[in-house]
């Protein structure tokens, strides 16, 4: 590539910038380069001083550093396809154009990661995994050419997020750079490892913290069955309670898609593929799983919607017909400039019970202000684009247009939804921001951005409005009038210089960092016990001192199931959050971070915030909420946690055998998974586990959940290749009920010991536990083990290839381990409240 | 200073650009980005560039080699949601700048005094065949500019047109006459470097029944158009006006080069607003107008091909021309072909209608670019594990050909060429 571009340089700061890179990077400086990196998919346009294309991982670090010395704004870059205006340089300075780092550095199948630079493109991606039949799960309709560093940036959703998560779900890793210029490595493990989460800050930080130069993204097994339909009705509301009866069927499709009249027609004008044009909406469902029990589900999905009032079901009959489908809805937003390319698209979300309600308030709004309107939205998520097609873009036309959003995004924000699911707030949503965060959480993401950005010269004017950092309230004021008695109590002991250590039972206080003082321990049980199910939204939000026992047989008798509470520990659902509580499913369903949907959290300096709140992808200001998970009670004491369900699977069924059993008949030296590597693809079990008590019995056990027919056939396949047999359903509840027994046995005085072995699925790590003496559990999939082991005991894993983190009592287990964790802690605990007293990882 | 352009053309192009919304669909499938990764060498970029110089943000100076550097495949166009036509908008600034910068002597010598005129094409070609001979074209190859070698490992062995032509009546091919209902326009790239396939597109006329006339006609306009020159499109184009004007029974041109085949098509446009008379025989010229291979599809070919027996063609695969895939279209019947084809077995290949990066000129004003995107077309022909890439246009296939030169046992060949090669050998005993 170098060698066809060369640097334009035409300003004494270009060339000083140029002196300082490779030969391979670029610089640009001209007017005309100025003019095409002025813009990204938004409409809003400013130019930069200079464009830099850089070619690796230090020149851009240099770049940065350069600029900071400069006091130059930076703004990180990809396909500028953002809807946001977030990589429209506003502020000038260099704009760092990332497209050609699109390396897939590597891919490793058995770890289930791959590293890729922030330039390839996710269809890359995706058409890369597809012959090794796994994907990245996240895929935003602009996928052909947004690149994955944008996925991050912006925390990209799609359609297929209602059934597997958003882009933070699937980002393991990032190499970043600073705003100093400093090159950090965050994560890169399985999502388990100890310290705080700082990977899931940086995305959807919209270019403001950091700049990305490597990502690893986390691979999904590919389904093995998919099936697509194309919907029609004559009415929106018919298929809003097409879309709702599913959902209370208990199915999940992967996708539930929704398109109007106006949409359709456009799609249809724009590219022929057969779409119908004289319908109000469709719906563009899709649903994936094992083969057997796929024709079952989509009968029953056309059934439901027939019986809904859909004109007609039409089920794509091959690999091109699907295609063609979605090619149509991925066009959507162009195949409508075909009518007006001026145009403002908005990306609110409500709880997806209140989707079609919010689709009409949309029309009215629109219609009120005379402003012709297509809809397209995530029905399964409520996520929604309103699409105002507004002709010409003249100041009164333009300040309608600000109008009709304003109450749009206002009226979105009333019913318990936020501004933004997807596209960001960039430049265009600033305004709006405050309509969905409250004042205390915006003054947290302003300390936050602060901690990482103190001179604002990471994308400047984005994200998060430049409203003054909200200063930690002064230590000595001990309590101020309307905060709750929890907030005044934090208030209080930070004017006393006490420390605290938030817990319910406090079952799991021996891995906190300081001394076991009782009176440190601020008892949130004793704020009541609550479980709000909202069964439409297939959400629970609850108090975090809520017992997870009595919150799984809660959600259990209405039908719902949220795996990562299956873990057998006797603790408070606030505590599995802020441990990243272990739980069987961790490896193959996600820890609990990947649950978990919103909190209320009351700050070191008593600040009480709300992070995420009930909908499925929301990008309002940063994510902060999944720092949460691991947080070990250093960020505040969560006080509510809402969290997403599935529902409860038809059938559930363990497999078990002996461990040496099991790698017996697998025969891989090196290899825990043996040759079952494609079984597990075509059969994707919600757990595949070792575990062991204290006399060394250690069992292998596989976890099937799903339709009945799909888990008859899985465990006839895993019968039929490995001695895996069926467990009786004593023996089941009896061996996973064993599962936190290292944690437990630790709790009582020992210690635990975490081990991590690269790559996952290591038979070393599997022989090292049978070696010990301790109960312990282990993900066989993920690179993760916990072992319990005695306080005096030895000191870890010697073996080669083994990395031990010690959770010792009063070593504190949960923080000091990222290169972040520092800065993060601070905007939430300015006064130590929670860090406790000396010990730190600093 | 905003750009001097006919009110017309500028309204044209005012309203082209105004559809693109800045999506950005263009950037995964435009050749010159994938190989430069530079926001100006892809469609949304140039149409910002060309509305800021239109608009008057941007000198005409300040426009950086990014007008000049879109081939005009058009395959942005099918993934581009509004439907932006980006050669229509870039041919029209490339007009602008030439009003306003000037156009290079030597440009516009060959494009207006050399390319439409037959004698002097001719006369070229007979030098250039001597010069070749002697190998006084590898002396370019030692000139410091890489466009210079470029050009001499592009071009085509030149022939003289005169022998061809002796070689045409030796062998009795094309005799239709003023009456014929079938007229041939070879092009010049086929006329000058590409015998074979004159040859070979006559023999299959013959095989098939059907009586044409070899147009006496040179250049169909569109390197004049490319360019920006408009006048230079229509003094070539009117060459061949003129050549088919004394042809009452017409009811077909055809042509082995697709690109002459996609700009024929667009005469009515060219002469829009000139006589009335001409723009008529312009619009009648631009219905005739097809490719002889989707032509030959239709005419009875595939069937002849199915019934022949034998040839050895192996594992081949085709390369789309932009000019076939993205203007004229004609893709599936010449599959049919492909497929009918005796002794092979066809492969398509990834990408098969991603550009090659010849692109007329393009090839010798942007060989970085030009070898850059022929590098993609060759990994993609050589996952195939063809012995054979065939396509139709002979811009695509002297690039081929220069490009499989690294894949040892591959050969590249015009379409007409290997079907007249299984034919032919299919009848021997």
């Amino acid at each position: 590539l170098p060698s066809i571009i060369k640097s334009n340089l035409t300003s004494p700061l270009a060339k000083e910038l140029a002196r300082l890179l490779g030969p391979d990077s670029v610089v640009l400086s001209g007017p005309a380069d100025k003019v095409a990196y002025s813009y990204d998919a938004a409409g809003v346009r400013a130019l930069p001083e200079l464009v830099v294309l850089p070619a690796d991982t230090t020149d851009t670090a240099a770049v940065v550093r350069w600029a900071a010395r400069r006091g130059l704004p930076v703004v990180a870059r990809g396909a500028g396809t953002n809807l946001s205006g977030g990589t429209v340089p506003v502020a000038g300075g260099v704009v760092v154009e990332l497209s050609r780092l699109d390396r897939i550095i590597a891919v490793d199948t058995r770890s289930r990661r791959a590293t890729v630079g922030p330039g390839l493109t996710n269809l890359a991606l995706q058409n890369h995994l597809a012959p090794l039949r796994y994907n990245f799960a996240p895929d935003p309709a602009s996928q052909k050419v947004s690149t994955i560093g944008g996925n991050v940036g912006e925390n990209a959703g799609g359609p297929h997020c209602l059934k597997y998560g958003v882009t933070v779900d699937h980002i393991l890793g990032l190499t970043a750079v600073l705003s100093d210029g400093q090159i950090v490595q965050l994560g890169h493990g399985d999502g388990l490892e100890p310290g705080l989460n700082a990977v899931s800050a940086m995305s959807g930080s919209e270019g403001t913290l950091a700049l990305f130069t490597e990502v690893v993204v986390r691979l999904e097994t590919a389904p093995p069955a998919v099936q697509t339909l194309l919907v029609l009705y004559d009415q929106l509301e018919d298929a809003g309670r097409s879309v709702s009866e599913i959902i209370a069927r208990r199915i999940l499709p992967a996708t539930l898609e929704l398109m109007d009249r106006t949409t359709l027609q456009s799609i249809e004008e724009s590219l022929q593929l057969g779409y119908p044009t004289d319908v109000e909406g469709a719906l563009l469902i899709e649903v994936d799983g094992l083969a057997p029990g796929l024709s079952r589900q989509v009968a029953l999905i056309e059934q439901i919607c027939l019986t809904n009032g859909a004109r007609s079901v039409a089920a794509a009959k091959d690999e091109r017909e699907r295609g063609r489908l979605w090619q149509g809805r991925r066009a959507a937003f162009g195949a409508l400039a075909r009518r007006s390319p001026i145009y403002s698209v908005q990306d609110a979300t409500v709880p997806r019970n209140k989707l079609v309600e919010m689709m009409r308030i949309v029309q009215e709004v629109c219609a009120g202000h005379d402003l012709p309107v297509a809809i397209v939205a995530h029905a399964g998520d409520g996520n929604l684009h309103p699409i105002i097609l507004y002709g010409e873009a003249t100041p009164e036309r333009l300040a309608v247009v600000h109008d009709a959003n304003q109450e749009i995004l206002r009226r979105a924000a009333d019913m318990g939804g936020t501004i933004s699911g997807e596209h960001g707030v960039g430049l265009e949503k600033l305004e709006f921001l405050s309509l969905a965060v409250d004042r205390p959480t915006l003054g947290l993401m302003h300390r936050v951005k602060n901690a990482f950005d103190p001179d604002e010269r990471l994308n400047p004017g984005k994200a998060i409005p430049a409203i003054p950092v909200l200063a930690p309230a002064p230590a000595d004021v001990t309590a101020q009038t309307g905060m709750t008695p929890l907030a005044a109590k934090v208030a209080a002991a930070a004017a006393a210089g006490d420390y605290l250590l938030p817990g319910a039972a406090g079952t799991r206080s021996a891995w906190s960092q300081g001394p076991r003082v009782e009176s440190a321990i601020l008892r949130l049980a004793a704020s009541p016990e609550r479980i709000e199910l909202d069964t439409e939204n297939l959400t629970v939000t609850v108090s975090a001192s809520t017992s997870s026992e009595r919150l799984r047989e809660a959600l259990a008798v209405d039908g719902f199931w949220l795996p990562p509470l299956d873990h057998g520990w006797h603790g408070s659902v606030g505590g599995d959050v802020a441990t990243n509580q272990f739980a069987p499913t961790a490896a193959t369903l996600g820890p609990i971070a990947r649950w978990l949907l919103g909190a209320r959290l009351v700050t070191g300096d008593g600040l009480e915030v709300r992070l995420g709140g009930q909908t499925m992808k929301n990008v309002a200001g940063y994510n902060l909420l999944h720092l949460l998970a691991g947080s070990f009670g250093r960020l505040g004491a969560i006080t509510e946690l809402t969290l997403r369900l599935w529902p409860r699977p038809e059938a559930d069924l363990t497999l078990g055998c002996r461990l040496d059993e099991w790698l017996a008949a697998g025969g891989s030296k090196t290899d825990a998974l043996g040759p079952w590597e494609e079984l597990v693809g075509l059969t994707r079990p919600a757990a595949l586990a070792a575990i062991s008590q204290r006399d060394g019995d250690a069992q292998v056990l596989l976890r099937l959940a799903g339709l009945d027919e799909d888990v008859a056939w899985a465990a006839e396949q895993w019968h039929q290749a490995t001695p895996l047999r069926a467990l009786s359903a004593t023996q089941q509840a009896e061996r996973w009920g064993r599962w936190s027994e290292p944690l437990v046995e630790a709790a009582k005085g020992g210690c635990l010991e975490r081990l991590q072995a690269r790559p996952a699925r290591s038979v070393q790590l599997l022989s090292y536990l049978a070696q010990g003496s301790g109960a312990w559990a282990t993900c066989l999939i993920s690179e993760s083990a916990w072992r319990g082991v005695d306080a005096d005991g030895d000191q870890g894993a010697q073996a080669e290839g083994l990395t031990v983190l010690d959770y010792r009592r009063g070593k504190g287990a949960g923080m000091g381990h990222g290169p972040l964790d520092e800065r993060l802690r601070v905007a939430f605990d300015p006064h130590r409240v929670f860090a406790g007293p000396g010990g730190a990882a600093r | 200073m905003k750009m001097p352009l006919p009110e017309q053309v500028r309204v044209e192009a005012l309203a082209e650009l105004a559809k693109c919304n800045k999506c950005g669909f263009c950037l995964t499938n435009c050749p010159t980005y994938n190989v430069t990764g530079v926001e100006w060498e892809v469609a949304r970029g140039r149409l910002a560039l060309a509305r800021a110089a239109l608009d008057g943000e941007l000198q005409a100076a300040d426009l950086p080699d990014a007008i000049w550097s879109c081939i005009l495949c058009r395959n942005c166009l099918p993934h581009c949601p509004p439907g932006v036509k980006m050669d229509r908008v870039m041919v029209a600034v490339r007009a602008a700048l030439g009003e306003q910068l000037g156009v290079s002597p030597l440009r516009r010598a060959i494009i207006r005094g050399l390319l439409p005129r037959r004698g002097r094409l001719a006369a070229a070609a007979t030098v250039g065949s001597l010069g070749q001979g002697l190998g006084l074209d590898r002396l370019l190859a030692l000139w410091p500019d890489r466009r210079l070698r470029t050009a001499q490992r592009y071009a085509p062995r030149l022939t003289s047109p005169a022998s061809v032509r002796r070689r045409i009546r030796a062998e009795g091919l094309y005799e239709g006459g003023q009456d014929a209902e079938v007229a041939v326009l070879l092009g010049c790239a086929t006329e000058m470097g590409l015998p074979r396939v004159t040859l070979a597109l006559g023999y299959l006329l013959r095989e098939l029944g059907i009586t044409a006339t070899l147009l006496d006609a040179a250049c169909c306009g569109l390197p004049a158009y490319g360019s920006g020159d408009l006048d230079g499109a229509r003094l070539a184009a009117r060459g061949v006006l003129h050549a088919v004007g004394g042809m009452p029974r017409l009811k077909a041109l055809i042509t082995p080069c697709v690109s002459c085949a996609s700009y024929l098509e667009e005469y009515p446009q060219l002469f829009a607003g000139q006589p009335e008379a001409e723009a008529e025989r312009a619009a009648a010229l631009a219905e005739l107008i097809k490719p002889a291979s989707v032509f030959l599809a239709g005419a009875g070919l595939v069937e002849m091909l199915g019934r022949s027996e034998g040839g050895s063609l192996g594992r081949h695969t085709f390369h789309d021309p932009c000019h076939l895939a993205h203007y004229v279209g004609g893709k599936e019947q010449v599959r049919e072909v492909l497929r009918a084809l005796p002794g092979g077995e066809y492969v398509e290949m990834p990408g098969a209608d991603s550009c090659c990066g010849a692109g007329g000129s393009f090839v010798i004003t942007h060989p970085g670019h030009s070898d850059a995107v022929l590098e993609r077309k060759v990994a993609s022909i050589a996952a195939t594990g063809a012995e054979v890439v065939t396509t139709a246009c002979p811009g695509c296939l002297l690039q081929l050909k220069r490009g499989v030169q690294d894949l040892p046992g591959v050969r590249a060949q015009h379409l007409l060429e290997v079907a007249w090669d299984a034919l032919s050998a299919g009848r021997k005993p």
